[in-house]
């Protein structure tokens, strides 16, 4: 049974059944966290999902869409928590030294720990994070209910911390809905 | 309306009683063999049935023709009087699974079709499940499970109509047998693989193979665990390798089938490789490489994979450890272009400037027209 137990650590990230939401104007720009700021564009709905080592906003509910925020996240640290499990049992963790190849292999080592499936990225390419050098990829996965999802990152690694933003959605419909607005957040990032 | 279905699930099982099938003269099921609809094994094949239907609508069911029909294939050599009546489903899951309805449909993950490494293997899995459906193993275990809370859970899930890694996992979860029933299987397995002229010694190396990944990763309770269900104890490998034992006697040529196992598999191997790594389990993935590697020391892809294991652990010593299996891989003259950029990434971050542009070098001549050129094209710049 413990299969289904973990299982639904997946379902828990997109579900936050019970999680606390706040709204955020699209107007305005906020901060993120680690001194990284956008502009939202549209409102959204945070949501507070103490699964996660960063923030989720979601426009229609983290079923549909979720753009995820993990801002000065340091060596050592998961993207993705998983309480009361052991120290082997804990998601890979970000590390010193990681290259942009590592960032994105972090990503899907941790996203296939909470039971997503055939998580598999593409086009990788340097971007510009704000003022600073950073990395751009897609990637895609299957939730656990066999749902395709479709997404897009960009990240940056300031000083020893790693600041990665990343929206995805079901690739049917959502993803596009929301593309160009994700386009402009990731274009507003002012990273100081 | 599905509410109204499964209440009249719930009280047909209530009503009927344990109903005895007839069965052939060496105790297995008849063939052809179909419940009567209101007894309570007919309860439980109608909800196999719509766990095939759901299998047959999944997105992780693998079509391809040429696997299919290799599989059902070896099925079909084990038990052909039963060939036309079984059904097998391949699913794209990386792990390590096999699993038999009551009515007959066989799931097959494709992460145990990347560790069979020969055809014996494979009989000797499919030989197990097929004695699971033959000694109806699964109606014993409902009626186990009829009094208990679990009879809601299985009714819940098997008509849930999902069609991803949840809904088979947890699915599994509820289909464990017990430990008589899984080495009744055992044994009955092999005697129907070994019939078949396959070596019953594969059967044993097998589940050692299993173990030795199972028991090289790290303990996480989280993850998917065929051994949880299928525990591979001492006890039963050697009960296994006294029966290939006694198998072995009276017959000299015995089958293993590593050639047409392989050229089965390999078109989609490259992919079921990439999928393990995205699982991060990269000391279980460390473990099948090298097993792979001890039986095709020539394969530049599997040195490649190798490498990359060790790349993505990137735990202290690992690019070192990467390097040197990118360079056997460059060795072969087979490997994928794509060693040279793992060998360029290793290089960069252990600070051999030059030896990494040499390799990211190369990797652009193979691949002109690289997705990641650009990328490459960054490290190069930064060296």
């Amino acid at each position: 049974m413990k299969v289904l137990r973990v299982l639904a650590l997946g379902a828990a990230l997109l579900v936050a059944g019970c999680a606390a939401y706040t709204a955020i104007d699209g107007a305005k720009t906020v901060s993120v966290g680690d001194n990284v700021s956008v502009t939202p564009q549209i409102a959204w709905a945070q949501v507070n999902n103490p699964g996660l080592n960063g923030t989720v906003w979601t426009a229609d509910g983290v079923m549909l869409d979720s753009l995820m925020f993990f801002t000065g996240v340091a060596p050592g640290q998961p993207l993705i928590k998983v309480s009361g499990t052991s120290k082997d049992d804990l998601p890979r963790p970000y590390q010193k030294g990681m290259v942009a190849d590592d960032v994105m292999d972090l990503l899907v080592s941790n996203f296939s720990k909470i039971g997503y499936q055939h998580v598999r990225t593409a086009n990788l390419h340097p971007a510009r994070f704000g003022s600073a050098d950073g990395f751009r990829f897609e990637f895609t996965f299957d939730t656990q209910e066999g749902l395709d999802m479709k997404g897009t990152a960009i990240f940056a690694q300031r000083g020893d911390k790693l600041d990665l933003i990343l929206f995805y959605a079901p690739s049917e419909y959502y993803y596009g809905r929301y593309s160009d607005i994700v386009e402009k957040i990731f274009a507003s990032i002012q990273a100081a | 309306m599905k509410f109204r279905a499964l209440a009249s699930i719930v009280a047909a099982l209530a009503l009927c009683g344990a109903q005895a099938a007839a069965v052939e003269p060496d105790g297995t099921l008849p063939l052809n063999y179909r419940p009567a609809p209101d007894s309570d094994e007919g309860g439980l094949w109608m909800m196999a049935d719509t766990l095939e239907k759901n299998m047959q609508a999944s997105p992780l069911l693998v079509r391809d023709p040429a696997l299919n029909a290799y599989v059902k294939g070896v099925m079909c050599k084990l038990v052909p009087d039963r060939c036309r009546t079984l059904r097998i489903y391949i699913l794209d899951i990386p792990y390590f699974n096999a699993a038999m309805a009551p009515n007959g449909s066989m799931q097959i993950w494709t992460g145990l079709l990347l560790r069979t490494r020969n055809e014996a293997q494979l009989a000797f899995v499919l030989g197990h499940e097929i004695s699971h459906y033959t000694l109806r193993h699964t109606i014993a275990e409902w009626r186990r499970a009829r009094s208990t809370s679990g009879t809601m859970a299985f009714l819940t899930i098997a008509t849930a109509g999902l069609a991803g890694l949840a809904y088979f996992a947890a699915l599994d979860s509820l289909m464990s047998f017990s430990r008589d029933e899984e080495r009744a299987a055992d044994m009955h397995g092999a005697q129907i693989a070994a019939d078949a002229g396959y070596d019953p010694t594969q059967d044993a190396t097998l589940w050692r193979e299993i173990s030795a990944e199972e028991t090289s990763r790290p303990k996480r309770d989280s993850e998917y665990s065929f051994t949880r269900t299928h525990p591979t104890t001492a006890e039963r490998l050697t009960t296994m390798e006294k029966n290939a034992e006694s198998l072995k006697t009276g017959r000299a040529n015995w089958m293993v089938g590593q050639d047409a196992c392989r050229r089965a598999m390999q078109p989609f191997r490259s992919q079921w490789l990439e999928e393990d790594l995205s699982l991060g389990n990269y000391e279980g993935s460390v473990t099948l490489l090298n097993t792979m590697i001890a039986d095709e020391p020539a394969s530049g892809e599997l040195r490649y994979y190798l490498a990359e294991a060790y790349r993505r652990r990137n735990a202290d010593g690992d690019s070192a450890k990467a390097i040197a299996a990118y360079r056997e891989a460059v060795a072969t003259g087979n490997a994928p272009p794509a060693v040279y950029r793992g060998l360029g990434i290793a290089e960069m971050k252990l600070g051999d400037k030059i030896t990494a542009r040499d390799a990211f070098e190369k990797y652009l001549a193979a691949l002109p027209d690289a997705s990641d050129r650009t990328m490459v094209e960054y490290y190069l710049t930064h060296l």
